[in-house]
């Protein structure tokens, strides 16, 4: 049992030195609690999760993409957003150049029975016209982003009249899924 | 000892240098040549002078013989009386303990001392030193905290877990610990995560057994941006560091337990380079010299000798004739002579030493003596006995997947087979986006399934990085509401690291064979301001820290083969000191004209993520080519979905 202290031996020779000027600061102890043999730091224990529900892994639904041609300045060329839809999820993905800020998408609500599900997403500026993606097969039948106050509004429409949605989030993607 | 003998033999020297002045040198912003990147896990190497087999040096692999796990960062040994125990950051977070005792019939056994202790998982590479003949390791953990293993037997349990920084309500760390325990002293430097050279101590100051001090404030002096390391010389406290802008400083105070403490520029004084990474001091013949790489790659010596009438003079240890090094070098002294340890650029552990104070160094290629491996990462070395030199390192490291600039953000199918077909060495991905529930990742899976296919398809070997948008823990509360410790952080990290994994593995169910060279995660999820990490109640380095390591631990705990990475943007990486994290950096710039402010880039920096390109793409893989974005692997992402070849 027990050893050397290796590196930390006392050598004989103080050495002498030459300093660059640099003052004494004051002593700043910072203390707190009483010493001793405290309890463990606490143990980071795992967090096992399931998932409520499979992601949408429907690869059927074809896409159109549309953009209206810009009738007044100023605008946002078209591919500053892109549209994709895979059965009941849909992304947004917005050009670096239009996210002014951290991505957030607000709550939305539900109109025309369910099948319209409009909500906000602030942190982008996104002035130019509506862009319009359409599917088919899928839950999803269209997604039109266009300016709003405070961001991008995103109105999605559905196939059939939907109740509940969830939100995804990127660097500059939105997600919204529904169920 | 368990493995038999080991017997002391002269040291086969190759190549003769000789001293040299060198000059300062731009620090890089990217890992050096070379180097794994930090959080790499390998095999811990022992590498001993014990003369068998005909050869000088011989390598063992002490994971494989103690059926112990990879290591990630440098190891930590020291000599337990007759036996060797090493220290070591597990690929998991945990703090491991090897040692040759020959328990079960196994000569390495390796112990769990996070799991022992119920302590926790550490962020950084320990340092262990005796404290009498009781053994205190010091390590920072995910939360920043400092945290002391000690083999005290407290409370019926051999080992036990303190936490330093709680005891003595100092701040969180950004780095290594090292300590410096002198009869019943024990000092503890550390860098903080603000970046300020630290002190922990066992004063007893205030009624407080245990008391944190600010060197950087009490000697009026320079923040620090490497992990320091001290030596003792009389009764006088040497720390030296690698300061903010690269010049190695001297720390040193009016004698133990003192708290007057002054500083000193030795680059400047010496006229010599600046440095990066840990230096390595010791004491032989009564001369301090203290060795650190340069940021030329060059390995250097300041050495306290007062040569031509200056206290200290630098000496390049690296001539045209020897290597240069990739890594922290660690030094010992075996009677008069030094001998120094490092990477040398290429990958082998190179061995510097000179016959005596004052004596040219000469140089061994450690490694090929040994007919062993290549080493990742920072040597720990050991002196044991009078003269048995024991070294302990990662190793080898993993074949380095294609480096240059590729894509990122490309849609899933044909174009990522095209940009394949087309060359680019690297493909990223976008694997889910950030959720508003556990485990806060995978919404819109897909895009990573395919970018592996599309790889595997190819018969070409890409690089692949697989980005996850992780959120915070919006919903961690028992109730559903937001919780915004460092625990909740940690914990919805591993989480989703837990959550990734799984999903990455189940990609073999699909046919696919391959698996993401690195596993990344970016925090732009909920809540806003980027998971809640950069404003609000959630901005700290320590939650940072909690994230990114709990994200590591997660994924390890499914697959340890995957290999966690983080993504940030510059002002992220300076403000949350994610210089000090010891995993794969991916930053985020943009075109056109990406601005550099990034202020103390570390050489965790893999590579430059950069948005905003546009075709063709000639110029901006130019730029991404060359410094201060020469990342290894850097990815372009084209504006509004365009795409053109390389």
């Amino acid at each position: 049992m027990g050893g050397a202290l290796g590196g930390h031996r006392r050598a004989g020779t103080t050495i002498e030195r030459a300093r660059t000027g640099l003052g004494l600061g004051i002593l700043t102890a910072v203390v707190a609690l009483a010493a001793g043999c405290s309890s463990p730091a606490a143990n980071h224990s795992a967090t096992t999760t399931v998932r409520g529900k499979a992601p949408p892994r429907a690869t059927t639904t074809t896409t159109t993409t549309t953009t209206v041609p810009p009738t007044t300045v100023p605008t946002v060329q078209g591919t500053s957003v892109q549209i994709h839809i895979t059965g009941s999820t849909a992304t947004v993905d917005f050009a670096s150049s239009s996210v002014s800020g951290s991505l957030s998408p607000e709550p939305g609500s539900f109109s025309q029975g369910g099948i319209v599900y409009t909500f906000t997403v602030s942190g982008v500026q996104y002035s130019g016209s509506p862009s319009t993606t359409t599917a088919t097969g899928g839950l999803i039948t269209s997604v039109v982003v266009s300016s709003g106050s405070g961001g991008a509004t995103i109105a999605v429409t559905l196939l059939s009249p939907q109740s509940h949605a969830t939100y995804g989030l990127g660097h500059n993607e939105v997600g919204v899924s529904f169920s | 000892m368990a493995r038999g003998s080991r017997f002391a033999i002269a040291l086969t020297v190759t190549v003769a240098l000789t001293g040299t002045l060198v000059t300062i040198a731009e620090t890089a912003a990217s890992a050096p040549a070379g180097a794994a990147l930090p959080g790499t896990t390998m095999p811990l190497q022992e590498f001993v002078n014990n003369g068998l087999n005909g050869r000088t040096w011989n390598a063992y692999d002490q994971t494989t013989t103690s059926a112990g796990p990879d290591i990630a960062g440098r190891p930590s040994p020291i000599a337990y009386g007759p036996t060797v125990h090493v220290y070591a950051r597990a690929n998991n977070g945990d703090l491991m303990e090897f040692i040759n005792d020959g328990f079960g019939g196994r000569p390495w056994n390796a112990y769990d001392l996070t799991e022992i202790t119920g302590g926790p998982t550490i962020a950084a590479d320990p340092d262990a030193a005796f404290f009498g003949a009781i053994v205190h390791v010091y390590a920072e953990a995910s939360n920043g905290d400092l945290i002391e293993f000690v083999n005290d037997g407290a409370g019926g349990r051999l080992w036990n877990s303190y936490d330093l920084t709680q005891i003595a309500g100092g701040p969180a760390l950004g780095g290594d610990a090292t300590p410096l325990i002198s009869g019943t002293t024990d000092q503890v430097f550390a860098r903080s995560s603000s970046g300020d050279l630290v002190e922990y101590t066992n004063d007893g100051v205030g009624g407080h057994l245990w008391n944190a001090y600010d060197l950087t404030q009490l000697a009026a002096s320079v923040q620090v941006a490497g992990d320091p390391n001290s030596v003792e010389i009389g009764s006088v406290d040497q720390v030296f560091a690698e300061a903010t802008g690269g010049d190695l400083v001297e720390f040193t105070n009016g004698g133990a337990g003192s708290q007057v403490w002054t500083a000193s520029d030795l680059t400047a004084a010496t006229k010599g380079p600046t440095v990066t990474g840990r230096p390595s001091p010791v004491v032989a013949s009564g001369v301090i010299d203290v060795f650190a790489r340069a940021s030329t790659g060059i390995l250097t010596e300041f050495s306290a000798n007062g040569s031509g009438g200056d206290l200290w003079n630098s000496y390049g240890l690296t001539t045209s004739s020897g290597p240069t090094v990739a890594g922290d070098p660690s030094a010992i002294t075996v009677g008069s002579t030094i001998h120094v340890y490092a990477e040398a650029t290429g990958g082998d552990l190179t061995e510097f030493y000179n016959a005596g104070s004052g004596q040219a160094f000469t140089t061994s290629d450690v490694s090929a003596d040994a007919g062993g491996p290549g080493i990742g990462g920072s040597p720990g070395a050991l002196l044991y006995g009078a003269s048995s030199i024991h070294v302990y390192a990662g190793g080898p490291p993993p074949a380095s997947p294609p480096t240059g600039v590729g894509l990122y953000g490309l849609s899933p199918g044909a174009q990522t087979s095209q940009a394949i077909e087309d060359n680019w060495p690297i493909i990223g991905d976008t694997g889910a986006l950030g959720t508003q529930s556990a485990p806060y990742t995978g919404f819109n899976l897909g895009a990573d399934l395919a970018t592996g296919q599309a790889i595997e398809a190819s018969g070409k070997r890409v690089t692949w990085l697989s980005f996850w948008t992780v959120s915070g823990p919006v919903s961690s509360n028992s109730d559903g509401s937001a919780c915004y410790t460092s625990a909740c952080y940690y914990s919805a990290a591993y989480g989703a690291g837990q959550y990734v994994a799984t999903t990455i593995d189940s990609y073999a169910s699909s046919g696919l064979g391959l698996k993401p060279d690195w596993v990344i995660l970016d925090p732009e999820g909920f809540p806003d301001d980027h998971s809640g990490l950069d404003s609000g109640p959630g901005s700290s380095n320590a939650n940072w820290s909690s994230f990114l390591t709990g994200w590591a631990n997660g994924l390890a705990s499914i697959d340890s083969g995957l290999h966690p990475a983080f993504y940030s943007d510059q002002y992220e990486y300076n403000t949350f000191d994610l210089a000090s994290i010891q995993l794969p950096a991916f930053v985020a710039i943009a075109f056109p004209g990406p601005t550099n402010i990034l202020e103390n880039p570390s050489n965790n920096i893999a590579g430059f993520i950069a948005f905003g390109a546009t075709c063709p793409a000639g110029s901006e893989e130019q730029t991404l080519a060359n410094p201060p974005w020469a990342g290894s692997y850097n990815t372009l992402q084209f504006a509004g979905g365009q795409y053109c070849g390389p």
